[in-house]
């Protein structure tokens, strides 16, 4: 917005006091996060919404065709209250937990610029949708199109139902999923001088989710109160994002509990933020699995 | 047609359109195209499987439509070259009403998608560019007063005399032939798959089955001058199935039965193949399902396929039939409607800015 454009870029590090990165910092995270998790990869999408202060073939981070098993909601009945992931510090915070990421600190910047979710919602049907469970209700399934063809006489083609992922288990027998992809990409924000998360989704058969659908796939605590849709700054589509206000006193908290004598560098920033984003999105099975290196 | 136990079956595509596509798609409509119905060329893209879930989409995005000066291909070029995405050459045929959509002549669409399939091989184009053997249409329908998007997307495949077949399958890293050296394999099929925005994107390449090398760029003239059990054909599988490849391989297998019969149809390689019943013999081939977990190639995620190449007569490829439509959420073949009302009307998001 205008303040951004008024704004100069940071360019003294202080990720270690403050959990913000330049945006020379947030390349060497990529360029690392991209390395040790290759399913993620710079791109430097149109230039015309190329950001000077970042070079023109790394602009944003992309990882594409996520699995998202089941709605965060669902995986929040079934985690009950639980606060904490497992094993992790006291930052962590888990669905259920504190949305916040504990973080009470006074220097979050306020939450008031962070618009009404509910304002988004523009018709009744979407609002309907809330508390349906069928991700189809906005979009016809077209089964009353009286166009629609017979089935193709070809024996080398799998039936399509076999196309929709079933999984068993011992306790939920032949259960069909709902799977649905997200696409998610990094940006760097310049105002909050953080990385900005944004989610673009799939339905199970792969039809673009309307983005006030990618709520349903972030715990309850944050699709509340953190979760903004926004044109995503380099395509334009309207995507779900984890709005970036408290994501720099979060992670100083992140990185403070990591710390001790050897303090992590700058080049685990994005695997300290990915870790955090997955307590947003619980059931979004992203990569960043580069633990063995992290300390 | 009934399927055999053992007739090869393929995962169709699935289509995955970001709004984005459907944005440009309006823009150019309004700004260029007017009531013009004349095909358009554009581009999708696809990777390997990524992990065990889902398999991975034909994807389209704004850039599907490729049109820009020369620094915008490149950049463009070079995301999807960083991505490790692939490219898929398509047809759109946008129609101006909803009854144009409904009666659109889908059969002639597909016949000449088969055909121009059938051309792409005998004439030799797809040794070279072997995308043109995963081809894809999408009929499209624009109602831009309510902002949606009727489409039905087909994957064009050639159906031949007999289908290919399957013998077994199962993980690369257990093949009792390959399995010794699928570090090896793995890692040349990482190398060949990663590359930079000047060098094209290989579907396909031949593995030697004793040392696991690569040997990327493979041609026609090494698969027709080898015998048959001393290589596996690895391709790019973006299907995240056990027990299936995906469509991608389809039309490979069909380019390959139909290059190689010519051949010894022809007498060029008679000697290699001595003891086959006649040019129409079905042939065994090894197929490596090449596909990814955590970002990099997997020798258990990948699979091999022992096959029997699809069979085909002179008469079938004269008047060849295409099979690919797309089912759609109700699991039968048919048009999807995207709705982007609530997401991307530009008077609508003004209504909304807050």
């Amino acid at each position: 917005g205008v303040a951004e454009s008024l704004m100069t870029t940071r360019t003294t590090s202080a990720f270690l006091e403050k959990g913000v990165v330049t945006p020379e910092e947030f390349v060497v995270a990529g360029d690392y996060l991209v390395e040790q998790c290759p399913t993620w990869s710079w791109q430097g999408g149109d230039a015309k919404s190329a950001k000077s202060y970042l070079p023109e073939d790394k602009q944003f981070l992309v990882t594409r065709n996520v699995p998202c098993l089941k709605r965060a909601r669902a995986m929040e009945e079934y985690a009950g209250k639980e606060e904490h992931l497992s094993g992790e510090d006291e930052g962590w915070v888990a669905a259920g937990g504190d949305g916040n990421g504990g973080s009470k600190d006074d220097d979050a910047p306020d939450m008031d610029e962070i618009p009404d979710i509910s304002a988004l919602r523009v018709d009744s049907r979407a609002k309907e949708d809330q508390n349906d469970d069928d991700d189809d209700a906005d979009i016809p399934d077209m089964d009353d199109f009286d166009m629609c063809g017979d089935e193709e006489d070809d024996a080398s083609a799998l039936p399509s139902s076999r196309a929709v992922t079933t999984v068993t288990t011992a306790d939920d027998a032949g259960h069909i999923l709902k799977t649905r992809t997200y696409d998610l990409s990094i940006t760097y924000d310049k105002y909050y001088q953080t990385p900005r998360v944004w989610l673009n989704g799939y339905d199970e058969r792969r039809r673009a989710l309307d983005p006030t659908k990618a709520l349903e796939d972030i715990s309850a605590e944050h699709a509340k109160k953190t979760v903004t849709i926004d044109p995503h700054p380099h395509t334009s589509v309207p995507s779900a994002s984890i709005h970036p206000c408290k994501h720099a006193p979060v992670m100083k908290k992140l990185i403070e509990s990591m710390g001790g004598d050897a303090a992590p560098s700058v080049e685990h920033y994005l695997f300290v933020f990915l870790k955090f984003i997955a307590s947003v999105v619980p059931t979004i099975e992203y990569d960043y699995t580069a633990s063995a290196s992290l300390r | 047609m009934a399927a055999d136990a053992d007739t090869l079956r393929f995962e169709p595509w699935q289509s995955a359109v970001d709004p984005g596509f459907w944005a440009e798609l309006a823009r150019r409509k309004l700004d260029n195209a007017g009531l013009s119905e004349d095909p358009w060329l554009i581009t999708a893209l696809y990777t390997p499987a990524q992990n065990a879930v889902v398999s991975s989409p034909c994807q389209l995005d704004a850039r599907a439509f490729g049109a820009g000066d020369e620094s915008e291909l490149a950049a463009r070029a070079r995301d999807v070259a960083a991505s490790g995405r692939l490219e898929m050459p398509g047809t759109l045929v946008n129609v101006n009403t909803l009854e144009r959509f409904r009666a659109f002549d889908r059969g002639t669409l597909m016949s000449n998608a088969a055909k121009k399939l059938v051309e792409d091989i005998r004439s030799g184009r797809a040794d070279d560019d072997a995308a043109l053997l995963t081809p894809f249409i999408a009929l499209t329908y624009a109602d831009l007063k309510k902002w949606s998007f009727y489409y039905w997307f087909a994957f064009p495949a050639l159906k031949l005399d007999v289908p290919a077949k399957v013998i077994s399958c199962g993980p690369l890293a257990e093949h009792v032939e390959l399995g010794a050296v699928a570090d090896e394999i793995s890692r040349g099929c990482e190398a060949t798959l990663r590359r930079d925005a000047n060098d094209p994107a290989r579907t396909w390449w031949i593995v030697d089955n004793v040392s696991g090398e690569c040997e990327p760029p493979s041609s026609i003239a090494t698969v027709r001058t080898r015998d048959f059990s001393t290589w596996t054909l690895a391709f790019v599988d973006p299907c995240a199935s056990e027990a299936h490849p995906g469509w991608a391989l389809r039309n490979l297998l069909s380019w390959l039965a139909v290059r190689t019969r010519e051949t010894e149809t022809a007498g060029e390689a008679a000697g290699e193949t001595a003891g086959a019943a006649g040019a129409d013999a079905p042939r065994r081939v090894r197929v490596l399902a090449v596909r990814k977990s955590a970002g990099r190639v997997c020798p258990r995620a990948s699979r091999v396929f022992e096959c029997v190449l699809p069979v085909t007569t002179d008469g079938n490829l004269e008047n060849p039939t295409g099979v690919g439509w797309e089912v759609n959420a109700s699991g039968r073949p048919g048009p999807r409607l995207a709705n982007l009302g609530s997401s991307m009307d530009p008077t609508r998001l003004a209504s909304q800015a807050v």
